[in-house]
């Protein structure tokens, strides 16, 4: 049974909850109260989740509600629109008595959050339905505002609000995990697979300031761990896509003694090359992969837990048919040991710190190519090798006093990277080629948030942000300092940057559900490592050869979004419309004393041009028909313009959607659902003579159904009428899969 | 979790590529300890005082590094006078080529001091070389002549005006380099240095396959005795041909092409 707590959206922070007592009734008839934490109102259609099964419930307009439970220990996840997810641990014995008393958080800023669990995903996203997910893009994709650039049938990297990169917060449990490759074919989005997402948050625009210095968003993947309410269990899962051949299987278990709880896991992958629509395969599009992770838990007393984690992911053979290169090997180790202490006082709830370690290595060849004919590097082999090397710590405290909350966060990592490119001639009299991309990069990074949300009066909430980071960062290796001393002139090149960021949001409740939201923001990003120091780095978004520019200063933004939520039994709406004003956008210029004899060997510097400015908005809308079906639909549309060139930017989204009917019953469901993208015609052709591309309508169709107790089957038909399209974030025009027929068979103990 | 908290102390050490290290023609690798590859060309001896002449490789057309350990018994002198003067001798008359004085500078070895005599040979006359070398220690003080043997080499050019020398960087790295060119002319008296010319330079890399770049550069100007200074950005490490034009008042634009290679 479809419930409405599937379409309600949970507003994710890190949460803070007030939980007086937990006892039952002798019936296991669980009562529970959920209140607003800051002014203590009950609030009413907030939805109670008991993780791992399909039991729920939403609260009454009191904000009472009740759940029928077997004894036993579950995991309840509490949440609100509007408001700050939390999730507890409840233990059912006979002869409780006294009703929960849940406090959530207003959250102020608005955060997507996808949560995963267990075999069957489920996503409370008004919009973002998908029971079969071959990779955790699939999640974020369903998230209006959220695009995906993609450079191959693998690693698609992330685009929020138009904006990707060093733009863009990307962590893993907070973590930050650089790319090696300089072409960024490594995004660290691939490294978390969905048997190992817990949860996905992100933020649109620069409000977020707890996880780095963006100005176009945060998107944090939360890794599962070890579950101590659950004393023993395995997940495994084994599926089939026609369109590539795709064979994937995953198993993830865990255990759990007294204090200490494991968990491990464990998938491969395997594609061939893929069909687009309609058309024959595309040669040297598959890949391989495998991915494993494996945590150990501690508890230490009642209020303090270690847990050491291991995240491991391997990646060869990867095709990338419209780049000039492929990945050979690609690999990320990412080492954490996080302490969390719950003091258990009112004042503090709760002390997370962390330290990390990781490493990513990336070889690119292409050696099994015929290199005579092409047009960029032709005749030449150009194995590349990249390496990345980040050790960090990580520290939030959360501080509460009476109705006001404050986090504040220190973060401080160490990256180092490297990289290099032989060219190899297939002529006999041109001696071999050999450069440092990043000769020994090594950037610092430290800063010091503080994230602060207090009613102001009945119905208003406001949420501070601030931020400071400081990054100095150098290059130690002598022959790339050489290159680049020519380039800019004799000195050690090294480079400071002190930046500052504030956001301020405000929440007005509306009365019935409704909610309307402003957010402004002054907030900075820093130059990548490529940015500043890379060398002859070829961008395949204009075709030029790129130079670092150690004097480049961060990107400023000036933001503003205004947002509008509105949820009743039968229909939720959720819509936002931003600007975003980028100064000292960093940009591409020709470089004059550095030239080729041909079209195809252009070299750039990186700049910073005057300023860019976006603007768009995304909206979300369910409407319940009946008990056991609901209809949803997303819209985003993002403008972006280079006001130095006055043209459109390049890489921005067109007008795009996404429909679905949801249907389930007993234990059956089913999903019909159509994406589509309106043609973009605005592109970058002074820029980098960016090409327009035709919009699309997708049709995908999936069904499941449960066989068995813990047994279920999902099938599923995407690109239903086999249409050949390619998104107008595809380099080189790379078309999507055409028809896939899927199946998916999972196994839960 | 002891793994991981070692894994948070580790450090990045780069890997850099193990290139053959060669001068800019290729004509010999450059080895790392330069004692392995030193010629001992000859020892002047003027009673209690020894003049010890090695080069740090075979001499060659073109720029050599000459160093002098002047003793007297074991005790090393620390205050000496060498210079040396390249000639040509062919067909009965001698050619200075073209330093007539090149005086050897002091270095921190006690007793051994060090030169970059330039030899340039006129085209296509055979002869023999020889060293004259003029001396003041310890006292003692006169010349000498030392043949040596000098082997041909793409160091010099010729333009058939010109004879341009390439004297730096003998070994280009990536990066920024700095470019010490000679010009000459062959006269009666000997070769001519040029000082009123202006030279340009063009350094270019040939990809193959009709692909090639350019690299950031500063032409050469004239510094002392028809020797020009200007500076190249390797930007990566391969093949480079470095043209050089030559202009001087009055006379055709002459060309000449060094093909070299620059290591990483
Ligand atoms: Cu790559």
């Amino acid at each position: 049974m479809l419930k409405f707590r599937n379409i309600l959206l949970g507003l994710v922070l890190p949460a803070c909850i007030g939980l007086s007592s937990i006892e039952l009734h002798a019936q296991n008839t669980v009562h529970g109260h959920i209140l607003d934490a800051l002014t203590g109102e009950p609030l009413a259609a907030a939805s109670v989740t008991v993780l791992g099964t399909d039991t729920g419930t939403t609260t009454d307009n009191q904000g009472h509600f009740e759940l029928a439970l077997p004894d036993g220990n579950y995991r309840l996840r509490i949440s609100f629109v509007g408001y700050t997810s939390t999730e507890m641990t409840l233990s059912l014995q006979p002869a409780s008595r006294a009703p929960l008393t849940i406090h959530l958080l207003p959250a102020v800023i608005a955060v997507d959050e996808v949560v995963v669990r267990g075999a069957a995903p489920r996503i409370n996203d008004p919009a973002a339905s998908s029971h079969h997910l071959k990779a955790t893009e699939d999640l974020l994709d369903r998230v209006p505002g959220a695009d995906f650039i993609q450079r191959a049938n693998f690693a698609w990297e992330p685009v929020v609000r138009g904006l990707s990169g060093g733009q863009v917060g990307l962590v893993i449990d907070g973590i930050k995990v650089i790319g090696a490759c300089v072409d960024k074919m490594d995004p660290s989005s691939s490294y978390v697979e969905v048997e190992n997402l817990e949860k996905l948050e992100l933020t649109k625009g620069g409000f977020d300031l707890t996880q780095s210095s963006q100005i176009g968003g945060t998107i944090n993947l939360i890794t599962q761990k070890p579950r101590f309410d659950q004393p023993l269990y395995a997940d495994t899962e084994l599926s089939y896509g026609s369109v590539a051949a795709l064979r994937q299987g995953r198993v993830s278990d865990g255990l759990t003694r007294g204090n200490t709880s494991v968990r491990g896991s464990f998938s491969y992958k395997e594609a061939g090359n893929f069909s687009p629509g309609g058309a024959e395969p595309i040669p040297n599009s598959g890949f391989k992969k495998n991915n494993y992770k494996f945590d150990l838990s501690q508890r230490i007393g009642s209020r303090h837990e270690l847990t050491a984690s291991y995240l491991g992911d391997n990646a060869w053979d990867v095709g990338y048919p419209v780049l000039l290169m492929d990945a050979a090997l690609a690999k990320a180790k990412i080492y954490s040991l996080t302490h969390t202490w719950r003091p258990d006082t009112h004042f503090i709830p709760r002390w997370e710190t962390k330290v990390y370690f990781n490493r990513v290595d990336h070889w690119m060849s292409d050696f099994k190519r015929d290199v005579r004919e092409r047009t960029v590097m032709r005749a030449m082999n150009m194995p590349m090798f990249g390496k990345t090397r980040t050790t960090g710590a990580l520290s939030k405290l959360e501080l509460e006093h009476n109705a006001y909350r404050l986090e504040l966060t220190l973060d401080a990592y160490e990256t180092k990277s490297f990289g290099d490119m032989w060219m190899f001639s297939v002529f006999e009299n041109i001696p071999d080629m050999y450069l440092l991309n990043l000769g020994d990069v090594r950037a610092r990074h430290g800063a010091i948030a503080a994230d602060f949300i207090t009613p102001l009066r009945t119905g208003l909430t406001a949420r501070l942000g601030l931020r400071l980071d400081h990054s100095p960062r150098k290059v130690q290796r002598d022959e790339a300092l050489a290159v680049l001393q020519g380039r800019w002139g004799v000195g050690d090149l090294a480079q400071s940057y002190t930046l500052g960021n504030v956001s301020l949001s405000l929440t007005q409740e509306l009365g019935s559900g409704g909610r309307l939201r402003l957010s402004l923001a002054n907030v900075g990003r820093l130059p990548t490592h490529v940015e500043n120091y890379g060398h002859y780095v070829y961008n395949y978004v204009d075709g030029y050869f790129y130079t670092g520019n150690p004097n480049l200063k961060p990107e400023r933004s000036t933001q503003v979004e205004l947002g509008f939520e509105k949820w009743t039994s039968k229909v939720g709406i959720r819509a936002s419309i931003f600007s975003n004003h980028v100064h000292h956008y960093i940009g591409g210029r020709n470089d004059a004393d550095l030239l080729g004899n041909t079209s195809a060997l252009r070299f750039r510097t990186y700049y910073n041009s005057s300023a860019a400015f976006l603007t768009g908005g995304e909206a979300s809308i369910v409407v319940v028909l009946r008990e056991w079906l609901e209809l949803t639909g997303t819209a985003s549309y993002t403008r972006g313009q280079n006001l130095e060139l006055d043209e459109p930017m390049y890489l921005i989204p067109p007008l795009t959607g996404w429909t679905s009917l949801r249907a389930m019953r007993n234990k059956w469901w089913g999903d019909l659902e159509a994406r589509m993208a309106m043609p973009q015609n605005r592109v970058a052709r002074i820029f980098a003579d960016e090409d327009g591309t035709d919009g699309y309508f997708v049709v995908n169709v999936r069904g499941g159904t449960t066989l068995g107790p813990g047994i279920d089957l999902s099938v599923g038909i995407d690109n239903l009428f086999d249409v050949h399209y390619h998104e107008h974030l595809s380099f080189g025009n790379l078309p999507n899969p055409g028809r896939n027929f899927y199946l998916t068979l999972s196994y839960s103990i | 979790m002891i793994r991981a908290a070692m894994l948070v102390m580790l450090l990045v050490a780069g890997c850099a590529p193990d290139i053959t290290d060669t001068d800019f023609f290729r004509e010999h690798p450059i080895e790392t300890d330069p004692e392995d590859t030193s010629v001992e060309l000859g020892v002047l001896e003027d009673g209690p005082l020894a003049i010890r002449l090695t080069a740090s490789d075979s001499l060659r057309i073109g720029i050599n590094t000459i160093s002098a350990e002047v003793k007297v018994g074991q005790a090393p002198v620390l205050q000496a006078d060498v210079t040396l003067s390249p000639q040509w001798i062919a067909a009965g008359r001698t050619i200075v080529s073209p330093l007539d004085a090149g005086e050897l500078e002091i270095t921190d070895t006690p007793g051994r001091f060090v030169g970059a005599p330039l030899f340039v040979q006129p085209q296509d006359e055979k002869g023999v070389w020889q060293l004259q070398i003029t001396y003041a220690a310890s006292g003692e003080s006169g010349e000498a002549v030392l043949p040596v043997q000098i082997k041909p080499s793409l160091w010099v050019q010729y333009t058939g005006e010109y004879y341009v020398s390439w004297i730096l960087p003998v070994r280009p790295e990536t990066g920024l380099d700095e470019i010490e060119l000679g010009l000459h002319r062959l006269t009666d008296e000997g070769f001519i240095p040029l000082e009123d010319a202006t030279l340009d330079l063009y350094p270019w890399m040939d990809m193959g396959a009709g692909q090639g770049h350019s690299t950031p550069y500063e032409a050469p100007v004239h510094m002392r005795e028809g020797r020009y200074r200007g500076s190249v950005n390797f930007i990566m490490s391969g093949g480079w041909d470095m043209t050089v034009f030559i202009q001087r008042s009055g006379m055709p634009r002459d060309t000449i092409d060094f093909k070299g290679f620059v290591v990483y």
